[in-house]
């Protein structure tokens, strides 16, 4: 049994069902982040967990109790919320301290617990700072602290990051997650934003529409998606609607597409082929490909985006557009809009969906 | 499962919050809903028997009549100048940027806090037979200041008046229609060579029309409604509604169920356009 | 520049036209003797003597100060759990009522809500018509948006719910949250809605008028008299409801700073009428 364990929890509001029989099991120690478009039910499954609601069916376990039996304070659980949520009249000293005084918990233990934390977060020079004189960056910190005050068994994070600029939220990835490795507390993390999830989580679970579509390592996610919602949301990705035509060949707008490994499939069957931009390779007109002329297509320049190392170019082969992405160079720079191009399809990379 | 002292806080189940609004709807029932009741039965009763006599005597009677009238033609009069005069005060107020802005909006909030009666005294200083106004008028262009001032005791000088903390309203409702206009939409529309004309009905006319009507429907049910202005200034010597209905109140004698419809009535009439106005403005506003 | 100086002359001619009132009142309130003539002539503070000396209009003017001071905390007690389950609840019908309630003073003109006091309340046991209890009740229902809608602004400024969840998962009870968090945070919105609340009945006539007796005045009703006493004396007698809003006003535009709000939001509903 995992430390937290929900089991087959549903919820609704109304008409809109915001959890459809979820079942998710998070172990001891770990991050594991819940992504997933906005409407999933990303917020609902930590407010259950929270116990600021209850769920219309199934049960929670966390440490191996019931959690529905207990009371918010039982549980134990520290939380960060997207728009931080600190007491704005309190400093940032006491708003770390709440939980402790709350607790009742000796004025010496309480200062040194929260010396020790605005230490760790590194911003003990603010400590008698009001909520309000902090940036954003600051506020999230103090939001964390706060959390953690308590020696949570669980901390959920409800999209911590995303109301703060780029830079700040790269830094305070890394930040949460070496916080969170040290003080090993049971994590839960909710992010709709795919790089965030892949870099800091030890664990991954896309949601979908109240339900967990794939869980299981970032590595694993991006690589290898078992749906095609999965593959679109972790990712950029080419998506090709096919048909088989036998075993190892697939008809793509009436071009054979030769895969390397064959699917076990009657012929006619529709099946669509994931590839990212990346195993798309581009090739100017009369460049002969190393690796053979399988899989090569010929289409239009019909469109390019510079993103710094890599340049992404979308090519039109008949009346579809396929992302391929290279190393920024001149060659690439040099390609104009409507030229000619091919495109080879790696298809040992590629991922076929049925 | 054992047994518990305190029933642990469960936020899901927190239906008991609803508990929270008795005291407010128990006032609002209380001196809200059951005095209106008794306005609407009381409407209905002529001489202690159900009857419609009351709303007939106010749809045959001159005095009825004409008092509905004078209310329409003053509120429209109003809402009217209002709305052409608060339309481009609010557009020169927006296009202050935002630390004057600010300022002028608080002072036009001043006529908002300000008691009827003040504004009705007002323009008694301002306009009356020895009002500020009449005697520079006087001195500039030779009037006779008793005649000059006999109109701000009718409704055209109720007009005037009203307009005092009705102009600020208009205003108020378009700054936030200002505010919330795209302005980019109008530069691309000129940008691309749309004549001022087409850009203004197609662009900022469906844009603003919205909070015009807002506007000028607010505007309109508060005149309305309106009672200490005019009683200030005319007592009750014009006959508008609110102020018809108040004399049934005060002299003895006369059927109170007649005051009873015309409230019924007034009510009506304000509420549905008051509705208006939240429809347009007030739910737009508070989603944003 | 054409556009420029038109602009400007607007302007100019609108703020003249908000501010005239105000300070010719204030002028006549210290002129000897006023009559034919552009402005007052001689000064004096005749006018504010006898109006603090003379019984009627003392009385009243206290009589409107517990008028005041009752409605205020009458709203405040029903406001304040009303806000607070409307902001944590977030139901939709909450929210209609909420909007039907911050409009009822332009929806029921207050010579309706009057005169349904007469016909509900006119019984001779019950002491409501011609005594201030009964004006005091139907300006709590007059006054209502004007102490509601500061303290849902207050709680919505906050982000309340999420304060508070926090402060559930913490550990906090609701003593604790009570103490340490809910009354420091609502204060403004506690300050700010008796100041509006407190402007609106202080000067608040139509009601008055018609639900008080000649023991029972309030403020406005006999200033009214007053316009029929004398210019300076009247102009005295008017200043005081003058200042007294626009004090009140100078404290609404202060607090609504600390909440975030337009404050003109509110009173577009209200007031001089
Ligand atoms: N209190 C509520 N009342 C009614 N509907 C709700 C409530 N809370 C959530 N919902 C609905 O339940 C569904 C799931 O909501 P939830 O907040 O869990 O989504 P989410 O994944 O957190 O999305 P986001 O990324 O936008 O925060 C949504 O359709 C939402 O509209
Ligand atoms: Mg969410």
């Amino acid at each position: 049994m995992g430390y937290i364990e929900l089991r087959n929890v549903s919820k609704r509001f109304g008409k809109v069902v915001a959890l459809d029989n979820l079942n998710l099991s998070v172990e001891k120690g770990e991050l594991l982040t819940l992504l997933g478009p906005s409407g999933c039910g990303k917020t609902t499954t930590l407010r259950l967990i929270a116990g600021f609601m209850k769920p219309d069916s199934g049960e929670i376990y966390i440490d191996g109790k019931n959690a529905l039996s207990m009371s918010i304070k039982e549980r134990k659980i520290g939380i960060v919320f997207q728009n931080y949520a600190l007491f704005p009249n309190l400093s940032v000293f006491e708003n770390v301290a709440f939980g402790l005084r709350a607790r009742g918990e000796s004025e010496r233990k309480i200062r040194d617990k929260v010396q020790q934390l605005l230490e760790m977060i590194g911003i003990a020079d603010k400590a008698s700072s009001l909520p309000s004189e902090l940036s954003g960056g600051q506020q999230q910190r103090v939001a964390l602290a706060r959390a953690l005050a308590i020696e949570p068994k669980v901390l959920l994070l409800d999209e911590p990051l995303s109301a703060l600029d780029a830079k700040v939220r790269n830094m305070l990835r890394f930040e949460i997650k070496r916080i969170q490795r040290e003080s090993g507390v049971t994590t839960i993390y909710v992010t709709h934003d795919q790089e965030e999830a892949l870099s800091i989580s030890d664990r991954v679970a896309v949601m979908n529409k109240g339900r967990i579509e794939q869980l299981g390592a970032p590595a694993e996610i991006y690589l290898n998606p078992s749906t095609k919602f999965v593959a679109d949301f972790v990712g950029v990705n080419n998506f090709l609607e096919a048909v088989t035509w036998n075993g190892e060949t697939l008809l793509w707008e009436g071009y054979q597409l030769k895969l390397k490994t064959p699917v076990g499939l009657t012929p006619n069957s529709k099946v669509t082929v994931v590839i990212r931009p990346e195993d798309v390779l581009l090739f100017k007109l009369g460049e002969i490909p190393e690796e053979g002329e399988e899989n090569l297509f010929r289409g239009r320049v019909s469109g390019k985006i510079f993103l710094g190392p890599i340049t992404r170019v979308a090519v039109k082969v008949k009346e579809k557009v396929i992302l391929s992405d290279s190393i920024s160079s001149e060659k690439i720079f040099s390609l104009a809009e409507g030229e000619e191009v091919m495109v080879k399809i790696d298809t040992s990379k590629a991922k076929v969906i049925t | 499962m054992g047994k518990r002292g305190l029933r642990p806080v469960k936020m899901g189940e927190r239906r008991y919050l609803y508990l929270f609004l008795i005291p407010l709807i128990m006032i609002i029932t209380l001196f809200l809903l059951v005095p209106l009741i008794f306005v609407l039965r009381d409407s209905l009763l002529s001489q202690g028997r159900l009857s419609l006599a009351n709303y007939y005597a106010i749809f045959t009677k001159r005095l009825y009549l004409s008092s509905f009238k004078t209310s329409l033609l003053l509120s429209l009069t109003t809402t009217a100048i209002g709305t052409l005069i608060g339309i481009p005060l609010s557009y020169v107020i927006y296009r202050r940027g935002p630390r004057a802005q600010d300022l002028l909006l608080s002072l036009t909030s001043i006529p908002l806090v300000f008691s009827g009666l003040v504004v009705g005294f007002s323009f008694i200083v301002i306009l009356g037979s020895s009002g500020f106004i009449t005697l520079i008028l006087k001195k500039l262009f030779n009037i006779n200041p008793v005649e000059f001032s006999a109109f701000l005791f009718t409704w055209k000088g109720l007009v005037i008046a009203y307009l005092y903390f009705l102009i600020p309203r208009m205003i108020l409702t378009m700054t936030a229609a200002w505010a919330s206009f795209d302005w980019n939409l109008l530069d691309a529309a000129l940008s691309l060579g749309a004549s001022y004309t087409l850009t203004f009905r197609k662009v900022i006319l469906p844009a603003i029309a919205p909070s015009v009507i807002a506007g000028s429907s607010l505007l309109f049910a508060v005149s309305m409604g309106a009672f200490g202005t005019a009683f200030a200034l005319t007592g009750t010597g014009v006959n508008i509604v609110p102020l018809l209905i108040y004399t049934h109140i005060s002299e003895v004698g006369i059927e109170l169920g007649r005051a009873d419809a015309l409230a019924i009535l007034l009510t009506l009439l304000t509420t549905s356009i008051v509705m208006i106005y939240e429809r347009l403005f007030v739910r737009r506003s508070t989603r944003v | 520049m054409l556009k420029k100086g038109l602009s400007f002359a607007s302007l100019t001619l609108y703020i003249s036209f908000i501010f005239l009132p105000i300070v010719l009142i204030s002028i006549g309130a210290f002129g000897q003797k006023w009559f034919g003539t552009l402005l007052p002539e001689g000064f004096t503070l005749r006018w504010y003597g006898e109006l603090f000396t003379q019984r009627m209009y003392y009385e009243a003017l206290l009589r409107s100060m517990i008028v005041a001071i009752s409605v205020i905390a009458i709203n405040l007690a029903v406001s304040i759990p009303a806000a607070y389950a409307i902001v944590v609840l977030e139901s939709k019908l909450l929210r209609s009522l909420y909007s039907f309630i911050i409009l009822l003073p332009i929806a029921i003109p207050p010579v309706v809500l009057g005169l349904g006091f007469i016909d509900a309340y006119n019984l001779p046991g019950l002491k409501i018509i011609g005594y201030l209890k009964g004006l005091i009740l139907a300006q709590c229902i007059y006054t209502l948006p004007f102490t509601l809608k500061p303290l849902i602004a207050n709680l919505e400024m906050l982000s309340w719910k999420s304060i508070e969840e926090a402060a559930y998962s913490l550990g906090a009870n609701v003593l604790y949250i009570i103490r340490r968090l809910l009354i420091p945070n609502l204060t403004p919105g506690v300050v700010a809605g008796s100041i509006m609340t407190f402007a609106m009945s202080v000067g608040e006539f139509q009601l008055a008028v018609i639900l008080t007796s000649s023991k029972s005045q309030t403020y406005p009703v006999v200033l009214y008299q007053a316009f029929y006493v004398n210019t300076g004396f009247a102009c005295a007698a008017t200043s005081l409801l003058v200042w007294m809003s626009i004090f009140s006003l100078l404290g609404i535009v202060y607090m609504s700073k600390l909440i975030k709000t337009a404050p003109e939001r509110t009173y577009i509903g209200a007031g001089g009428a």
